[in-house]
């Protein structure tokens, strides 16, 4: 009789599913994890330097939502310094934190699709991430690393133009005007577009996966967690809301300017763990414009706007990103 | 907002009585020292309470208080000698009374909607220790690997007490204020031995001097033409 023993795996940092962020030791059973040891990266820079020399690390924490760490870490400093910060800087913010969102529940849904063998959703999620990733670009010249949120605001005002694609060997001039129409305008011209185009991605994305039953299987009825055991773990967010649980800060405990915003929050019905992903697509469907504001009729084509919102004003765009 | 919060502050310190000391804090947070001894009741009643009911253990984060209130950003006398951080110990004392090690648990009440912080102190400076709070928050096993990690804070009653963050083997517990900001020890591949080898750090210290000039002729006002 041959002696079964269970394997021992060695799960990341550089393993592609890892993500770079995390190391496990695992102990497998077949497809079964029996025992995790869990290994963390960990800055402790910031503790010998001045407040605003430590913005960069903290993109760096988590480079799925760079700039929602950034700004946790410049409100506690607003928070102990009592600084006040203007409106309009407040509406950035919040605007970046909802493309911060999006870009991380594109990241999430496209590699997990990945990682349990759905390749497709994975190209999809990563062309949105894309568009976003261009705003960034936009505001703060970097992709991810962005350090734009300062304590009292951020770096700079929004910009009037968008980074643009140029013609080459591999890319025809068609192609490029192509895709350079959504982005002739300004900034705020080209989230107002995304936020059209959105809704029938998350179609798409919907399309490959709620239905399909090589998705279902490894997810429906496995890792179930009560709401009694969320609480214990300290789960927050699209997790906790999973549980069935009704929990979102920037509803309850409102930060900057959510308390102005109308937007929804799915929450789960009960214990299925595809309820995390449920409630976190619905997010991504709230990010539609809201109805009724009249704008929906005019093409996602027509000549670029003038920016409003650079004169104090809110572009309308700003509640369009939910 | 403030009217909420000294409801709540009441209800806390008529639950814990006397032992809860509230603290000083920011407008719009709450914040209690307990001590160590009777704060796992404390604790559960602060969870257990139905006026209370702090389900949630968002973190614990330790504190070494060996340079609290001591700044070693004082560019007005660096401007002449330059300065270094981060290489040697610090560890020179700070301003701060009593115990070196404290944890602060930071708990919200999702059915309440409140936040509450606790710090709690290690009595024993040298061998740092507290009562596990894992029976009471089960998300609190990490939190205090990580605290025992970093500050050498041992945790009775954890089920798994080990090193979370450093690598295999570390000596030391680097968020200690008399630990260095560059560590103990570097690590390398030796092609002669064929494997990773730690040897003493060999970085050097940077002295910096800031590009400041903070007594500018041009601004004196005896030293002005005209």
């Amino acid at each position: 009789m041959a002696e079964i023993r269970n394997f021992t795996l060695n799960f990341g940092p550089q393993h592609p599913a890892a993500h770079g962020v995390l190391r496990l030791v695992l102990e497998m059973d077949g497809e079964t994890i029996q025992k995790a040891d869990p290994h963390i990266g960990l800055l402790q820079l910031a503790e010998s330097k001045p407040f605003n020399q430590s913005i960069g690390y903290m993109d760096r924490l988590d480079y799925v939502s760079m700039m929602c760490n950034e700004h946790a870490y410049v409100m506690a400093i607003e928070k102990l310094l009592g600084i006040k910060v203007p409106p309009r800087a407040q509406h950035i913010r919040v605007m970046f934190d909802e493309i911060t969102r999006v870009l991380n529940h594109l990241m999430w849904l496209g590699a997990h699709g990945l990682d349990i063998g759905a390749m497709t959703v994975f190209l999809f999620c990563f062309r949105e991430r894309e568009d976003l990733m261009d705003c960034y670009e936009a505001v703060s010249g970097t992709r991810m690393h962005a350090t734009y949120y300062r304590p009292g605001g951020v770096f700079r005002d929004l910009p009037d133009f968008m980074p643009r694609y140029e013609a080459s060997r591999w890319r025809s001039q068609k192609d490029a005007d192509r895709r350079n129409e959504a982005r002739s305008g300004s900034l705020l011209d080209f989230i107002d577009d995304f936020t059209r185009r959105f809704p029938a991605c998350i179609d798409e994305y919907e399309t490959l996966l709620t239905d399909n039953r090589i998705w279902k299987q490894p997810t429906v009825h496995i890792g179930v967690v009560s709401p009694a055991r969320a609480l214990q773990l300290g789960f927050t967010g699209p997790m906790l809301r999973g549980s069935g649980i009704v929990w979102d800060l920037r509803k309850q405990q409102p930060y900057e300017v959510y308390a102005d915003m109308d937007f929804d929050i799915p929450v789960g019905k009960g214990n299925s763990p595809v309820q995390p992903y449920h409630s976190a697509v619905r997010g991504l469907a709230a990010c539609q414009p809201r109805s009724g504001d009249g704008r929906r009729a005019q093409s996602a084509s027509a000549k670029p706007r003038r920016d409003e919102g650079r004169h104090g004003v809110p572009h309308p765009s700003f509640q369009a990103v939910h | 907002m403030s009217a909420r919060i000294e409801a709540l502050a009441s209800v806390i310190q008529a639950r814990l009585g006397e032992s809860a000391v509230r603290r000083a804090a920011v407008p719009g947070d709450l914040s209690f020292d307990l001590p160590a001894e009777g704060m796992l009741p404390a604790l559960t009643l602060l969870r257990d309470d139905p006026e209370l009911r702090f389900e949630m253990l968002i973190d614990i984060a330790g504190v070494d208080y060996l340079d609290y209130g001591r700044t070693e950003w004082r560019t007005t006398d660096s401007a002449n000698s330059g300065f270094g951080r981060g290489v040697n110990a610090s560890g020179q004392g700070g301003s701060h009374d009593g115990p070196r090690f404290a944890a602060v648990y930071q708990l919200l009440s999702v059915s309440r909607n409140e936040r509450v912080t606790v710090r709690v102190f290690c009595t024993d400076s040298e061998e740092p220790s507290l009562p596990s709070v894992v029976d009471i928050w089960a998300c609190a096993n990490w939190f205090e690997r990580e605290a025992f990690d970093l500050f050498g804070i041992v945790f009775h009653g954890h089920p798994d007490l080990r090193r979370i963050l450093t690598d295999y083997g570390f000596i030391g517990h680097p968020f200690r204020k008399d630990f260095p900001l560059i560590g103990n020890v570097e690590v390398r591949y030796d092609e002669t031995v064929g494997r990773v080898v730690y040897e003493p750090v060999q970085l050097v210290e940077r002295i910096l001097v800031p590009r400041v000039i903070r007594d500018d002729n041009r601004y004196d006002a005896a030293l002005k033409d005209s």
